[in-house]
């Protein structure tokens, strides 16, 4: 088991970028979606200049799932 | 129809007949809060488990945290099973009921028209009838009200029907026994591997919410609303 949120992040960050190289679009939603997760956890383990600068790593990933999201909801609708 | 029945009035075996018809909505009532019961036991069991696999995690004992969170699978799947018999029964019930509905304005048209031309004492079997008619009106009502409420209350079954796989619920469990060991650790200001937690998220310690913190729920909002619903 990993022991830091630091190592979680990471961890669902690799995953999801094989699952979106893979067009697994579900699992790299559900990866991102935790990455994004973890990165405001550790927003709140740092001091406000850290933090600040994960809120806006948070942020980012939030934006990268909204659009794996936005795909999986085109390909439901064609389907 | 029994023999005796041969021998008694169509009026009084039309009302028997109604008498009976209104048991057994009822006795199908009852067996529905029966069962509603018995999820809200089993959901209370189920969440039990979740603690203790969660507890096993953060002693790091593998092999208990699989076999309880078997068992939660399991429950799970029990649950999902119950809802859907308690949701095709309903469905049941409902259509009968409105069946029924139709009868009852069937039968309270014929009511009117012999009212108009009715003789004085067949008034009152007639206004014993609309009696009954508003019993069972408000029978109707209280059935819609237990479908508004177990749909309102059930609405996270209804929404998804996959159960997560053992592996993933693994990954729900690991992920939040992380971050209260880390959140933790950063309060006590201690190294995260030298941290135990044994206390519940919430009785484990307040911040005063900062600027930081409320750009933090910001992103914990959009992060909801992006999965819709959190666990």
């Amino acid at each position: 088991m990993s022991s830091s949120v630091a190592d979680k992040k990471r961890e669902h960050e690799i995953a999801a970028e094989q699952f979106l190289s893979q067009k697994d679009y579900e699992q790299a939603f559900f990866h991102t979606a935790r990455a994004a997760e973890f990165t405001l956890e550790l927003a709140q383990l740092c001091d406000r200049e850290q933090g600040l600068a994960y809120i806006d790593d948070a942020h980012g990933l939030l934006d990268v799932a909204e659009e794996i999201k936005a795909i999986m909801s085109k390909k439901t609708e064609k389907g | 129809m029994a023999l005796k029945d041969l021998f008694i009035s169509k009026t009084e075996r039309e009302k028997r007949k109604r008498l009976a018809r209104r048991k057994a909505f009822r006795q199908a009532e009852r067996a529905m809060d029966t069962v509603n019961t018995e999820i809200a036991r089993m959901r209370a069991k189920r969440d039990k488990l979740w603690d203790e696999a969660k507890a096993y995690k953060r002693d790091g004992q593998k092999l208990a945290v699989q076999r309880t969170l078997k068992s939660y699978r399991a429950q799970e799947m029990h649950i999902s099973n119950m809802e859907m018999k308690r949701w095709g029964f309903e469905q049941i019930l409902l259509k009968m009921r409105l069946a029924e509905t139709d009868q009852a304005f069937a039968s309270a048209l014929q009511g009117l028209n012999a009212v108009q031309f009715a003789p004085p004492e067949s008034l009152e079997s007639t206004l014993e009838e609309i009696g009954l008619k508003a019993d069972d009106f408000e029978d109707n009502n209280n059935i819609w009200r237990t479908i508004y409420d177990s749909e309102m209350a059930n609405a996270e079954i209804a929404n998804g029907s996959s159960i997560p796989s053992i592996d993933e619920l693994d990954i729900f469990l690991e992920d939040e026994v992380v971050v209260e060991r880390s959140e933790l650790a950063a309060t006590i200001n201690q190294p995260v591997e030298q941290v135990k937690t044994n206390t519940s998220p919430s009785s484990r310690y307040e911040i005063p919410p900062s600027e930081l913190d409320q750009k933090i729920g910001a992103g914990h909002i959009r992060l909801k609303k992006l999965l819709g619903e959190g666990r």
